[in-house]
C-alpha cells in the first residue's frame, strides 16, 4: 500500500448517510459508475467539485451512523475520497466501506488535524502525517476479514476468488 | 461471570455456527435463514453480482424481495430500477418471495409472511432490519454488497456482539407508548451507546407488551448503534406460530452493561430536530406549530398504531394549518383499519391516508416539506434533509404524540386528549 497524498476534509460527529448521501440525490447522479455528484452533499452540495483525488475525511465520533445505503461510501469513493478517518464508525457503513473498497480508519484522537491540511496517509505504517509540521497520528487499519476483503478490492472480488464462498 | 455462560446471542451464533460455544469478538461465518432487500437497495445488489458476473440466487427459498421505498414509482428512473430489479427476481427461481409495490413496508411484511423462527439469523438491506428481532430471531442490517454475497453463498461473516440488557419493569400508564419507551432507551444509551451491541430485552414488564410494541422496541434498536435487538419468546405476545426453538440467556452470563426501565415512570417524548442528542418530554416542548404530521413506517404504522392515533382523533379535526398523512404499514394492516372503522375515523378526522409503503420517512416523495415547516413524525429518524427538504425539520414521537399534535396544529402532549375518556 502506498502513501497517498491529500487534503484532509474535517466533519463533526454523528455525520449520518443521510447527510452523506442525500435520497434526493439520487435523481441527480450519473449513474452507479458515478455518484460523486452527491458525496457529502446533505453538508455541502459542492463538496463533490472541491474534492481531489487522494484526500481524506477526517470525523469525530460515530461517522456514517444511520441508513445502510451503500451508496454513500460509493459516493465518497467515486468523488477521490481515499480512506475515511474517525474516531468511531456507524457499524453498517464500517462494513460498507470495506465491501467496496474504501479504507475505513479509526483514530482515537484526530486533534493535531485541521481541516484543509495537506497530509500524508501511510495505512502500511499505520499514520496520519501533516505535511506542514512532519507530525504523525496513529490509525488503526482494518484486521482480520476486513482487511483480507480489502486487499482484494472488495467483497465481491474476495468470495469470487473463493469460488463463491465465505 | 461464569465461563461458558452465554447470552442469547452468543447462543444463537453458537447454534447457527454449529458450536458449543461462541465467544464475544469471536469472528463466525453463519448461514443466513432469511435475506430481504426492496426497491431501493436493490439496484446496487444487481451492480454488485453484475460486475461481479454472477446473477444466481443461491439460496432462492431464503430470499424475500418486497418493494416499499418509493411505490408506486415517483419518476421514470425509479420505474426503470425497479423494473430492472423485478425483471431480474423473476428471472430466479420461483422460491424466491417478491411483493411487488402496495404490499407493505419489508419488514412488516416479512413478519407477516410468518417465515422467521426464534434464533433465525436474518439480514436485509435495511437498517431497520432488526426489527425483526421481537420475534426472537438475531435480525441486521447490512448494505447491498453483504447482501449481494449472502445472495450467491447463503452465508455471511459476523462477530459475535457483546449483548446489552434492557430490563424493563412495570407498566405503561395511559398516553405512553412504545415508542417513548425507546426513545428513552436511545437517550439512556446515546446515538452510539450501543455500537456493534446487540440489546436483548427482558423483565417482567414484557407481559404488558403485545407484539406490535415488540416490533416499535426493536425497530429503533439501531439509532443507539446496536447490531440487532431481541426479544424472548414467552409470556404474552400475539399471532406467532410458537415458542419453539427459544432457549433464554445463561444465569451468569456476562453482559456490556444493563439498563433498568421502570416503565410506569416514563412519559411521551420527543426528539428534537436533528437526530438524537435531544430527547425530552412532550409537554415540555413549548409552543411549536407543526405543518406537518406523518403516521406511518416501520417504527409505528401498525393496526394499534394507527388505532391509538384515530382515538386520539375521535371527534375532533385535524388542524386546518397541518397537513396529516397515514401510510400503514401493510395492505393487512391497511384491510384490518377499513374493516374495524379506524381508517373511516381516520379519513373523517381530514387525514391524507396512503397506501402501504414506506411513506414521506426517507424524502422521496408522499409529503416533503416547504422550506421552514415542521413535521411531526412516528417514523425513526429525522436527520437534517431526511424527509426530503434539508430546510425542514422533523420531530420523532408516539403516534398518539403525533394525532394529538395534528389536532392542535402544534407539539401536544396526547394525555391531553386521553385522560379525559
Amino acid at each position: 500500500m502506498t502513501p497517498v497524498r491529500g487534503r484532509a476534509w474535517l466533519f463533526g460527529r454523528n455525520v449520518n448517510t443521510d447527510l452523506i448521501f442525500p435520497a434526493w440525490m439520487s435523481s441527480k447522479v450519473k449513474g452507479f459508475d458515478d455518484l460523486s455528484a452527491a458525496a457529502m452533499a446533505g453538508i455541502d452540495p459542492e463538496f463533490h467539485k472541491k474534492v481531489t483525488c487522494g484526500d481524506c475525511i477526517v470525523a469525530q465520533e460515530n461517522f456514517g451512523c444511520g441508513s445502510s445505503r451503500e451508496s454513500a461510501p460509493l459516493a465518497l469513493l467515486h468523488a477521490g475520497i481515499a480512506a475515511v478517518v474517525a474516531k468511531s464508525f456507524g457499524r453498517i457503513f464500517y462494513r460498507n466501506c470495506v465491501n467496496v473498497g474504501l479504507w475505513p480508519l479509526a483514530c482515537l484522537d484526530i486533534s493535531e488535524i485541521r481541516d484543509g491540511d495537506q497530509v500524508e496517509l501511510d495505512i502500511g505504517q499505520g499514520s496520519l502525517r501533516r505535511r506542514s509540521s512532519g507530525h504523525a497520528i496513529g490509525i488503526d487499519p482494518p484486521d482480520g476479514i476486513c482487511m483480507e476483503i480489502l486487499l482484494q478490492g472488495g467483497l465481491m472480488p474476495y468470495i469470487r476468488a473463493r469460488d463463491w464462498r465465505l | 461471570m461464569t465461563p461458558g455462560r452465554m447470552t442469547v446471542v452468543q447462543k444463537i451464533f453458537a447454534r447457527a455456527a454449529g458450536a458449543a460455544q461462541a465467544a464475544v469478538g469471536q469472528s463466525l461465518i453463519l448461514p443466513v435463514h432469511c435475506v430481504m432487500f426492496h426497491d431501493a437497495s436493490g439496484p446496487l445488489i444487481l451492480e454488485a453480482m453484475k460486475r461481479a458476473g454472477n446473477a444466481r440466487i443461491a439460496v432462492p427459498e431464503r430470499t424475500c424481495v418486497i418493494f416499499d421505498h418509493a411505490v408506486p414509482a415517483p419518476t421514470a428512473l425509479i420505474a426503470n430500477r425497479q423494473k430492472l430489479v423485478r425483471e431480474f427476481v423473476l428471472s430466479q427461481p420461483g422460491s424466491v418471495f417478491f411483493a411487488d409495490g402496495g404490499e407493505g413496508i419489508c419488514h412488516q411484511v416479512l413478519y407477516e409472511t410468518g417465515r422467521i423462527k426464534p434464533y433465525d439469523i436474518v439480514v436485509g438491506a435495511d437498517s431497520h432490519t432488526c426489527t425483526l428481532g421481537a420475534l426472537g430471531a438475531f435480525a441486521t442490517g447490512m448494505g447491498a454488497t453483504d447482501v449481494a454475497a449472502i445472495l450467491l453463498t447463503g452465508k455471511t461473516w459476523m462477530p459475535v456482539p457483546a449483548a446489552i440488557r434492557i430490563e424493563l419493569e412495570g407498566s405503561l400508564r395511559i398516553g405512553v407508548a412504545a415508542k417513548d419507551v425507546i426513545l428513552h432507551i436511545i437517550r439512556e444509551l446515546g446515538p452510539e451507546g450501543a455500537e456493534g451491541r446487540c440489546l436483548e430485552y427482558a423483565g417482567g414488564g414484557l407481559s404488558g407488551l403485545g407484539m406490535e410494541d415488540r416490533l416499535t422496541l426493536c425497530n429503533m434498536a439501531v439509532e443507539a448503534g446496536a447490531v440487532a435487538a431481541i426479544m424472548p419468546r414467552g409470556g404474552r405476545a400475539e399471532g406467532l406460530s410458537g415458542e419453539e426453538g427459544w432457549e433464554d440467556a445463561d444465569s451468569g452470563c456476562s453482559y456490556a452493561g444493563t439498563i433498568g426501565v421502570d416503565l410506569s415512570r416514563l412519559e411521551p417524548l420527543l426528539a428534537h430536530p436533528h437526530g438524537f442528542e435531544r430527547i425530552t418530554p412532550v409537554r415540555e416542548a413549548g409552543d411549536v406549530p407543526v405543518q406537518q404530521a406523518f403516521l406511518g413506517t416501520c417504527t409505528n404504522g401498525r393496526l394499534s398504531d394507527l388505532s391509538v392515533a384515530a382515538a386520539v382523533l375521535e371527534g375532533r379535526q385535524v388542524h386546518p394549518r397541518c397537513r396529516l398523512i397515514v401510510a400503514p404499514a401493510s395492505r393487512t394492516v391497511l384491510r384490518r383499519a377499513l374493516e374495524n372503522g379506524v381508517l373511516g375515523s381516520l379519513i373523517r378526522s381530514g387525514a391524507i391516508v396512503e397506501h402501504a409503503n414506506c411513506g414521506p420517512c426517507l424524502g422521496l416523495h408522499q409529503g416533503v416539506m416547504a422550506d421552514g415547516e415542521t413535521c411531526i413524525s412516528s417514523s425513526s429518524r429525522n436527520y437534517k434533509g431526511r424527509m426530503g427538504n434539508p430546510q425542514g425539520r422533523i420531530y420523532l414521537a408516539s403516534p398518539a404524540t403525533v394525532a394529538a399534535s395534528a389536532v392542535a396544529g402544534k407539539i401536544t402532549d396526547p394525555r391531553e386528549f386521553l385522560q379525559a375518556a
